[in-house]
């Protein structure tokens, strides 16, 4: 349990409050590149500031105010420029650091061009998103994290607003405890409820929803450990109270303050979840997915990386709950808006989320004392570091493990995607039916 | 009702390079036999050459989140 200032200072996110201070000393993902290249000019909201994101007809890109400094129209209606966004409403123009570069209608020689500037933040490209520092110049290094460089690779982007809080599902990063009943006797609740287990359920033994009710068997406790980049987690489980067998079994990887994934190199796929704060009630949230070639075989080629919005509702009003993504979704916006964490109970399977808001709090100390916090880099030296923390160990042994840990893998190769998961949607699954095909071309039938 | 193509402003095609990029939203379609969302495509093609792709993907009734 928390106080309520506490809970205050961890989850507000707006200029000046502890936690939007901490959140402002790191780059974030703001939209997918492929989406500002079909509408060029967009309003976004980040960190509870109003922004217009735009790209100009040279192809930079821009992050600026949201209002002209003339009479403040709003930019999002603006007109891109060779050089920057011109308000639509008099011609204003503003480059993307938000410096007023023209004035078209105003005498020649007006002073306005040489002082007015809007908000301006730097923004860059990488890995088919669009990536924003709000925080304090000089900027800090855009990390390159495996999962958004990683060559030889196909990656596609899901998006969806939360209408909550970002710690909410922050948290449960911190909570692998939450497996067999969200992702286990909910689903398979759900299957049932809509006839759907006898089309959907071709194998108890690896489908979701039972592996993951099996998953909450013979646990004997909860561990949580720093990482030199946030955290690593998981379940210790014991023959001796039922459990398949004696030992740990690890969850995803937390990068902190806001990613979540697994290591590229254990096997073809990574999945990374990216919890973006827009404001003190809403959160944008990214599952970032890439299917990687091993050694040998080349990716079908891919110019751009697609994005796609998670249907959360069908078309009745009803969620969905037949995939794991928003079997999440509801846990962290039924908590609420801002969850009341004075009226929670944390057991013994919140070890690892007590540990999260420790790291947090310990991090918001350091920005409040003028350092720099976890995952905040300077040193171009030290990017090798991030680069190179995961390698495919064995490339065949990569490939193997796609059959002996991935159930439904022949499904997968046939169809392009697991049923039971968001990427069902993805628009890039076609090529990854062909990645798959050049692998069993390569490496023979897998199993 | 689905949109015509229209240009995507200054992004040139990545295989020929020539500028005239057009996108079009593609007619819904279900994508699940278990499930009825209707989908829509966001499709990028080059008029000069052969080159196109599936750029976006989203519910029929949901536009891509720009802002909230």
């Amino acid at each position: 349990m928390l106080t309520a200032e506490t809970n205050e200072r961890l989850a507000r996110v707006g200029p000046g409050t502890p936690g939007g201070e901490l959140l402002r000393r790191y780059w974030l993902p703001l939209r997918p590149y492929a989406q500002l290249l079909s509408e060029p000019v967009m309003k976004v909201r980040l960190l509870g500031e109003d922004l217009v994101l735009f790209r100009t007809l040279n192809g930079d890109i821009g992050l600026i105010g949201d209002r002209c400094a003339h009479r403040s129209m709003g930019m999002e209606w603006g007109i891109p420029d060779e050089d920057g966004l011109r308000c639509s409403y008099h011609g204003w123009l503003y480059g993307t650091d938000g410096r007023c570069l023209d004035t078209p209608l105003e005498a020649h020689d007006s002073a306005f061009t040489g002082r007015i500037k809007l908000k301006g933040y730097p923004v860059r490209e990488m890995g088919g998103l669009i990536w924003a520092y709000l925080g304090p110049e000089p900027a800090p290094l855009l990390p390159p994290w495996p999962v958004f460089v990683w060559p030889n690779a196909i990656r596609q982007i899901a998006c969806t607003l939360l209408p909550c809080n970002w710690l909410q599902s922050w948290e449960n990063t911190g909570d692998p405890a939450h497996n067999p009943w969200l992702h286990g006797e909910l689903f398979k609740y759900a299957l049932e409820k809509d006839g759907l287990v006898e089309d959907r359920v071709t194998d108890e033994g690896t489908h979701r929803a039972f592996t993951s009710i099996r998953s909450g068997i013979g646990i004997e406790g909860l561990y949580a450990r720093p990482t030199p980049f946030g955290m690593e987690k998981g379940i210790s489980y014991s023959t001796a109270l039922g459990a398949e067998f004696d030992g740990e079994a690890g969850h995803s990887t937390v990068i902190f303050p806001v990613m979540t994934g697994g290591e590229i190199g254990n096997t073809m796929y990574n999945r990374t979840q990216v919890r973006v704060p827009i404001d003190d009630t809403s959160t944008y949230y990214i599952h970032y997915e890439i299917a990687a070639a091993p050694k040998g075989v080349d990716t079908p080629r891919q110019d751009v990386v697609p994005f796609y919005e998670v249907p959360l509702w069908d078309r009745q009003g009803k969620a969905i709950l037949d995939h794991t993504f928003t079997q999440d979704m509801i846990a962290w916006w039924s908590q609420g808006a801002i969850t009341d964490r004075t009226a929670e109970n944390l057991g013994r399977t919140d070890i690892p989320i007590v540990f999260l808001r420790r790291q947090l709090e310990e991090n918001m100390r350091i920005v409040e004392d003028g350092g720099d916090p976890l995952n905040v880099f300077r040193d171009p030296d030290h990017m090798e570091e991030i680069v190179s923390q995961v390698r495919y160990r064995d490339e065949e042994e990569a490939v193997r493990r796609i059959g002996s840990r991935i159930g439904g893998y022949r499904e997968q190769y046939h169809r392009g995607y697991w049923r039971d998961d968001v990427g069902r949607y993805a628009p890039a699954n076609e090529l990854v039916q062909e990645l798959h095909r050049r692998v069993e071309e390569a490496y023979g039938a897998v199993r | 009702m689905t949109k015509g193509p229209r240009p995507v402003i200054a992004y040139a095609c990545p295989r020929c390079g020539d500028a005239a990029v057009t996108q079009h939203e593609t007619e819904p379609r279900q994508l699940l036999d278990w499930e009825n969302t209707l989908w829509v495509e966001l499709v990028f093609e080059c008029a000069d050459c052969e080159w196109s792709q599936v750029v976006a993907r989203y519910p029929a009734d949901v536009r891509p989140t720009a802002s909230r």
